[in-house]
């Protein structure tokens, strides 16, 4: 007994979360949820110094948010329960629609009364005399529009877009296979940065071979993967815009990789994508009172323009403050400015960051020392670095299969909405008889009732007694 | 943006607001005088803004997809033209898709106000998944456009048959039934196409950022865009609701839809305004 109630309480449970009523409750409810998240403002959108910013103009109202965890809305315990509930529910949606699925898609011989015709939508009662074949006729016009038709002694049935039921039970297999994608990227994915100029190696699995900046990839070395940088090239128009940013590789088996923004290399299920550059002056330092000389090429990103940086001087105990103009002029107010990050004019402004009151000194690339204080510095080369991102993403082709999956499914559902037209044939006492002729059509009532309306004004001039 | 294109554009504009002017002045007086003259307008504007984008693609080297200006012209041309083309071929929907032009006329104005000079694609959006994206993006903004008309004349004729008012241009749409099959085949429209476009756009990001999906204030409007939609859908093909239910929706929905085509990147910080480089 007890038993039996545990399974009817169990299949209740059952009913409830696979109930389509409750698909519509968690789309809204995810819906209300991504608008919180548009509307608060984001932890992780922000950076440290932005959200202090927020947090200082309106602190009541942000430690109010924090305390219901709205703004860490996608890491949050109600975001997460949404997320699985939809896909229990889905889940469950999905078994039942594959379980039904052999049912829908069977077409088969009906036996249909003429009394349980006339009530439906689109129901004509054509008249044909003493015409025994009109079934037969019937099934001529149907087939001649493609439709599949199934039929008994007085009644027949046909069907378009049949299988639209297997396109609705991939619609829905394909959302569990975004999410469970979504969850294995979550859980899988790798990702690294690095900044490396010409002649420069990545080669992780190579130890004492790491320039400075390998410190970023601690976490996830991607040690099957090698390669040296070749080369960078920016290429730019007459007015300076940028139409082509390449980066040249050679891997370890010597072949050369061409990467651009879109079109990453990937090896080993490693995406590795150029994303940006910045540019890298070598600066010589001379400071003629200990005879010392030093150059440093140090990577520095011009974006935005004249974006300060630092540049260490070893030996000197120094260290420079640094701003690269790569196209410099002097804007109306006499600023310094660059029209672009192509490297026309490039002019870096150099000042001793322990001096403040020592003005930045200009020093054009080529244009021999310069002095700065007790030092005499000159920027002799400048070349561009890439920026590289590394990826390793496993559940990438699982939400890509899904994605494609979704896309078919739901174009050949909504695309193809499954038709039914049913015939019946009625004796009369006289001898004569009526043909019964109805249908209804998944979604919207055009164009499918017109065409039901031609294939009774078809068959009623055909049949005319 | 040069001379010709300006020219071509505002002329479209005028075009639009003079269809927009003779749809009010239908609405207000109930006067069925130059419907035919809003038709040709409507038909005048959406060639001269096609018209205007040839010339900025012949000018640039590349399809309008880039910057505020393109895309949102581009838009609303996606708009116009099944407008112009829906207006030419059935009389009895005339009036009610004409209601849409003024929509398309604040459009295309505020694009022409947000108007940049001609560029080459920079290296980002050297992409072919960057045409599929924005070429669908724009087949669901047409449909969702369409969709909110079609539930806004529903509502008006509802009304005025609760009211029990006749005569007037409202006389002359479709019946409440026909209106509401309309108002959701748009709408199922945009749905399908804006599914590909988010899916459009993942490879996209996949392939220029490194992730099919980085809750960027654009995607999440997108995705929520897309679960509206979703939910209107399942309402219609699961609870069978119908009628004012379904028309409130769908203009409501329309809401989510600007902010996603122009409010969002407007007021967000966002990687589709970034996009690196």
């Amino acid at each position: 007994m007890a038993g039996s109630s545990l399974t009817h309480h169990l299949r209740q449970q059952l009913r409830g979360l696979s109930s389509r009523r409750k698909s519509a409750v968690l789309i809204g409810l995810l819906c209300a949820l991504l608008l919180v998240a548009l509307v608060v403002p984001q932890e992780g959108r922000t950076t440290p110094d932005e959200y202090m910013s927020l947090f200082q103009s309106m602190p009541e109202l942000l430690t109010w948010f924090q305390r219901w965890g709205l703004t860490r809305i996608y890491q949050s315990p109600a975001f997460a329960t949404v997320f699985v509930m939809l896909l229990v529910n889905l889940g469950l949606n999905l078994w039942q629609r594959a379980r039904a699925l052999p049912t829908q898609v069977e077409l088969r011989a009906p036996h249909l009364r003429p009394g349980g015709m006339k009530g439906r939508k689109g129901h004509r009662a054509i008249p044909v005399g003493a015409n025994r074949s009109a079934l037969d006729a019937a099934a001529a016009a149907l087939d001649r529009r493609r439709y599949e038709v199934a039929r008994s002694d007085t009644s027949l049935r046909a069907l378009k877009g049949r299988l639209s039921p297997v396109a609705s039970v991939i619609f829905h297999a394909s959302l569990i296979l975004i999410g469970a994608g979504a969850v294995i990227s979550m859980s899988t994915r790798r990702a690294a940065v690095v900044r490396l100029g010409p002649t420069e190696r990545y080669a992780p699995a190579e130890l004492g071979h790491a320039p400075e900046t390998w410190g970023e990839l601690a976490n996830a070395p991607f040690g099957e993967i090698a390669f040296t940088v070749r080369d960078v090239e920016v290429e730019y128009t007459e007015r300076s815009e940028m139409i082509r940013a390449s980066l040249f590789i050679v891997d370890d088996a010597g072949a050369e990789h061409e990467l651009r923004p879109n079109y990453p290399y990937r090896k080993s299920g490693i995406n590795v994508r150029f994303t940006n550059f910045g540019l890298a002056p070598f600066v010589t330092v001379l400071d003629p009172a200990r005879g010392f000389s030093s150059a440093a090429p140090y990577k520095v990103m011009v974006m935005p323009e004249g974006q300060a940086d630092t540049l260490p001087v070893p030996g000197l105990g120094e260290v420079l403050g640094i701003k690269l103009y790569p196209d410099h002029f002097l804007d109306d107010d006499g600023q310094h400015a660059s029209h672009s990050t192509d490297l026309r004019n490039p002019v870096a402004l150099i000042a001793r960051i322990e001096q403040p009151d020592l003005p930045e000194v200009a020093v054009p690339l080529g244009a021999g020392p310069v002095s700065l204080g007790p030092y005499l510095v000159s920027l002799d080369k400048v070349m561009y670095w890439a920026r590289i991102d590394l990826a390793k993403d496993r559940g990438r082709w699982t939400v890509y299969v899904g994605l494609v999956l979704a896309i078919i499914g739901m174009t050949w559902r909504l695309g193809v909405p499954r038709r039914t037209i049913e015939c019946c044939f009625e004796p009369l006492e006289d001898g004569t008889g009526i043909l019964h002729l109805a249908g209804r059509s998944d979604f919207t009532e055009e164009p499918f009732a017109t065409q039901l309306s031609q294939i009774g004004d078809e068959l009623a001039r055909e049949l005319a007694p | 943006m040069n001379t010709a294109e300006l020219v071509i554009a505002w002329s479209a504009c005028v075009a639009y607001a003079l269809t927009s002017v003779i749809v009010i002045h239908h609405m207000i007086f109930a006067s069925r005088r130059a419907v035919k003259l809003a038709m040709w307008a409507a038909v005048a504007g959406a060639l001269l803004h096609l018209g205007s984008l040839v010339v900025r693609t012949v000018a640039s080297g590349h399809l309008p997809v880039m910057g505020n200006y393109e895309t949102a012209s581009a838009a609303a041309l996606f708009a116009a033209l099944p407008v112009a083309w829906i207006t030419l071929r059935r009389e009895d929907l005339r009036l009610p898709i004409l209601v849409a032009v003024p929509v398309i006329m604040l459009a295309l104005g505020w694009a022409i106000l947000k108007r940049d000079a001609v560029s080459p694609l920079t290296p980002p959006f050297q992409s072919t998944w960057l045409v599929i994206h924005v070429l669908f993006a724009n087949l669901s903004f047409g449909g969702f456009v369409l969709a909110c008309g079609g539930g806004a004349c529903w509502l008006l004729v509802e009304r005025r048959q609760r009211l029990g008012t006749t005569g007037g241009w409202l006389d002359r749409l479709p019946s409440l039934d026909s209106l509401d099959d309309l108002t959701f085949r748009f709408a199922l429209f945009g749905f399908v196409n804006e599914a590909v476009m988010i899916v459009a756009g993942a490879f996209w990001a996949d392939a220029l950022w490194g992730k099919y999906w980085g809750w960027d204030p654009v995607e999440v409007w997108s995705l929520l865009n897309w679960l509206v939609y979703g939910l209107y859908v399942h309402l219609r093909v699961i609870h069978k609701w119908r009628g004012k239910r379904m028309a409130w929706l769908a203009v409501v929905s329309m809401i989510t839809v600007f902010i996603m085509f122009w409010g969002v990147n407007v007021f967000e910080s966002s990687a589709h305004r970034l996009m690196a480089m």
